[in-house]
């Protein structure tokens, strides 16, 4: 979870951008287990398009977070069932 | 009226129908600037219909043919339909022969030693190759016929087996030894439909494109891929000299059919008075076969449906025409109008901004720096506008500014035409000559691929070819630079009229141009509605008006084959009006804009669709993806954001959100 935290904070460097901060994995006890990164993956690939790609993610409160990034521009985005998917933040603004 | 008429006539000369995968239709525009309602209620389109029908599927776009009626001088007497004549009997005769035409391996690089399919039938010329042909012969439909006529052949008949290079991708099959031909079998494809033929309430002919339908004939299957991305890449297996499997194999997949078409569309009428009229020539009695007459019969294309169908390509099919017969201009000679000739060329620009990345602004290359609204390249802002229409010399470096940006075709001429002769089926040549050897001018407008294709991946393949951008005709170039000069008046915002609105004698031509107004006139790689076999006169009697001795499909046969591969092929700054590249979520309150690819979602087999590899994808795909569509106030006027049209995407089939398994679990 750390090393996936400093990832996040990088990209968001990169991208100049301040995006929001996870909840914390380990304070939910509903968290959603059992969830990969492959998972996810697929998942955004299919939600928002194949060139888009997995920075960061975290599962916390039933909700699974990920911070994605295509051509540059990075998303803040959240789900609860991997299917559907809201954009927190983004850099475009 | 009767004794007046010296000649009818088709309109429009070459129609447009789109393929869909729903029963249901709607007829497509009949006069500029019109985008038509698909029908029904509580959609998206411009009077509330829907794109879908209540089963989610898309709807097919119809082209309506009229007959008019002219004197001796030209002059239009009448439309001619059941009001006003006895009966009408539409005679058409289309084709699919994409299998057995020429490989398509780029405008410039065609060989016609190179064939489709090419150990069937080997050695004859397209229109011989019977067995790869989908023809459904000569059909009409005539006055008092009230059910459609369903227009079917038969492809790849009489084949029992054959073989394939072994490099090519196969479906559930991985030869041992790809270096070795693979046996496969043949099992003909029988009643392919490739649209059909109804009548309205006065007897005007409804042409209804097939329902895009595509399939491979062969056990085993070849799956729709490009192989010489996965052997021997950049150009795939013996030095890239088989169309099937090098970088250009997804246009020429073996044993595949679609079912688009091209073709001939003829009337006889016979008159109230009971004379008989016809636009083939030798025609006597009502049911008289003749002979074509290329000025006066018309001209049927079907092609995929235009997903964002309120965008205009930068240069159309329209504009093409306009090209090759400069003498059918109507503004010819004209004082240039900024808004009837510049300001439609900057509102295509801008809408580009919300289906295409580097457009929109942003990807790296242009982030902030493109279309997108409070962008630099934002063409309709206030202020720009106001410099834009004003003649004086104070708004002219800004006039200068759009006109140094704008890209001129190689050649002394700019004409495309020039560096691609003698055309098909004669090998071009005309490239090689000196005076179209030229640095590709990247930075210029517009910044969307060319003709001649990608530069990056003819650089990969060693090849210098001209035109790899896009560049608009003369005849736009030559309005621009009038208007950058102040040499123009600035007229009024045009507003589309209705064809029923329009004079009589101005509804041929509001035909004619609205069939090929909305569609693609390059890059021409090969095209996505009509090939880039538009641009050359000698395939065409006069304007809108395909020649005399063009077999039916031979035209359209340039495509790629099947369409869907290149379809997904072209999904970076191709014809993103067509096919989007991404589309925008906006929010209104913060004026702020997040984008998606527009394809997307889950396959058959609940993988992702593929932004690297999703040739065979697009099959599945194509009826389910997005419109891209203004987005509304309350009040039903378009949202703008710093002026700019807001668009976003509306009506994608929800299923393809959904991986298979979840949708079973559901149910």
């Amino acid at each position: 979870m750390d090393i996936m935290r400093r990832h996040f904070v990088k990209g968001c460097a990169a991208a100049s951008v301040a995006l929001p901060a996870f909840p914390a994995f380990a304070a939910s006890p509903t968290a959603v287990v059992g969830k990969t990164a492959p998972d996810i993956e697929k998942s955004i690939k299919a939600s928002f398009g194949g060139g888009f790609s997995l920075k960061a993610h975290a599962q916390a409160g039933g909700q699974t977070y990920a911070n994605i990034e295509h051509a540059g521009n990075w998303y803040a985005v959240a789900s609860e069932n991997l299917l559907d998917w809201t954009i927190v933040q983004s850099s475009l603004g | 009226m009767a004794e007046d008429i010296k000649s009818i006539r088709i309109h429009p000369g070459i129609g447009m129908a789109r393929l869909g995968n729903s029963d249901e239709f709607f007829i497509g525009p009949e006069a500029p600037g019109i985008v038509v309602d698909p029908g029904g209620k509580n959609g998206p389109g411009p009077n509330g219909g829907s794109y879908r029908d209540s089963k989610m599927q898309l709807k097919r776009q119809a082209q309506r043919f009229r007959v008019y009626a002219y004197d001796a001088n030209g002059k239009v007497l009448a439309e001619l339909n059941s009001d006003n004549v006895q009966s009408m009997r539409w005679r058409v005769h289309v084709r699919n022969m994409k299998a057995a035409n020429y490989a398509f391996q780029g405008a410039y690089l065609f060989d016609p030693d190179k064939l489709r399919n090419p150990g069937i039938q080997p050695g004859l010329k397209p229109i011989e190759r019977t067995q790869l042909i989908i023809d459904p012969g000569v059909q009409t439909i005539a006055s008092g016929q009230t059910t459609p006529v369903v227009m079917q052949g038969d492809v790849f008949t009489g084949i029992d087996k054959g073989t394939l290079p072994g490099q090519l991708r196969f479906e559930g099959f991985t030869p041992k030894d790809p270096s070795k031909p693979v046996e496969v079998t043949y099992k003909p494809a029988k009643g392919i439909e490739l649209g059909q033929l109804h009548l309205d309430s006065k007897d005007r002919l409804l042409f209804v494109a097939a329902p895009g339908k595509s399939e491979c004939v062969t056990t085993p299957k070849v799956a729709l891929s490009n192989p010489s991305e996965t052997v021997n890449p950049p150009n795939g297996p013996n030095n890239g000299e088989d169309p099937l499997t090098n970088q250009f194999a997804y246009f020429n997949v073996p044993g595949w059919w679609d079912d688009t078409c091209g073709g001939e569309i003829d009337v006889t009428v016979t008159l109230k008075d009971g004379t008989v009229l016809s636009t083939r020539d030798n025609v006597k009695t009502a049911t008289d076969e003749g002979t074509r007459n290329p000025h006066a019969g018309a001209w049927i294309v079907t092609a995929p449906p235009k997903y964002a169908p309120h965008m205009y390509h930068v240069v159309s099919i329209l504009d093409r025409v306009y090209e090759a017969f400069p003498e059918s201009y109507p503004n010819a000679g004209k004082t240039t109008n900024f808004y009837r000739d510049i300001y439609p060329l900057f509102v295509s620009a801008v809408n580009y901004g919300w289906v295409s990345a580097q457009a929109a602004g942003v990807t790296s290359e242009t982030k902030d720096a493109a279309h997108g609204p409070r962008q630099p390249g934002n063409l309709l802002s206030k202020e720009y506008m106001a410099a834009f229409t004003d003649p004086s010399e104070n708004s002219e470096p800004a006039r200068e500014m759009v006109y140094n940006l704008m890209r001129h075709a190689d050649g002394p001429n700019g004409r495309l035409v020039d560096s691609l002769m003698p055309p098909p089926p004669a090998r071009p040549t005309s490239f090689k000559n000196p005076e179209f050897k030229r640095e590709v001018e990247d930075f210029k407008m517009p910044k969307l691929w060319g003709t001649g294709g990608k530069p990056e991946q003819n650089k990969e393949l060693g090849n210098d070819l001209p035109d790899q951008f896009l560049s608009l005709t003369n005849l736009q170039l030559q309005h621009i630079k009038e208007w950058s000069e102040g040499n123009f008046e600035v007229g009024v915002p045009l507003k589309p009229v209705p064809l029923e609105q329009l004079p009589l004698g101005e509804q041929p031509r509001a035909l004619d141009e609205s069939a090929l107004e909305p569609t693609i006139g390059g890059g021409f790689h090969p095209g996505i509605e009509f090939p880039y076999l538009i641009i050359y006169r000698e395939f065409f009697a006069e304007a809108f008006r395909v020649n005399k001795g063009i077999e039916p499909g031979s035209l359209s046969a340039y495509m790629s084959s099947p369409w869907q591969g290149d379809f997904w092929s072209c999904n970076t700054a191709w014809w993103p009006t067509q096919r989007p590249d991404i589309v925008f979520e906006y929010d209104k309150t913060k004026q702020t804009r997040t984008y998606k690819e527009w394809f997307r979602g889950y396959d058959e087999k609940g993988e992702p669709l593929s932004s690297t590899d999703g040739y065979d994808q697009m099959l599945y795909a194509w009826p389910k993806l997005g419109m891209v569509l203004p987005v509304k106030n309350a009040d039903g006027s378009d949202v703008k954001d710093d002026d700019e049209t807001v668009y976003a995407e509306f009506e994608r089939d929800p299923a393809l959100s959904r991986p298979p398994a979840t949708k079973q679990s559901k149910q």
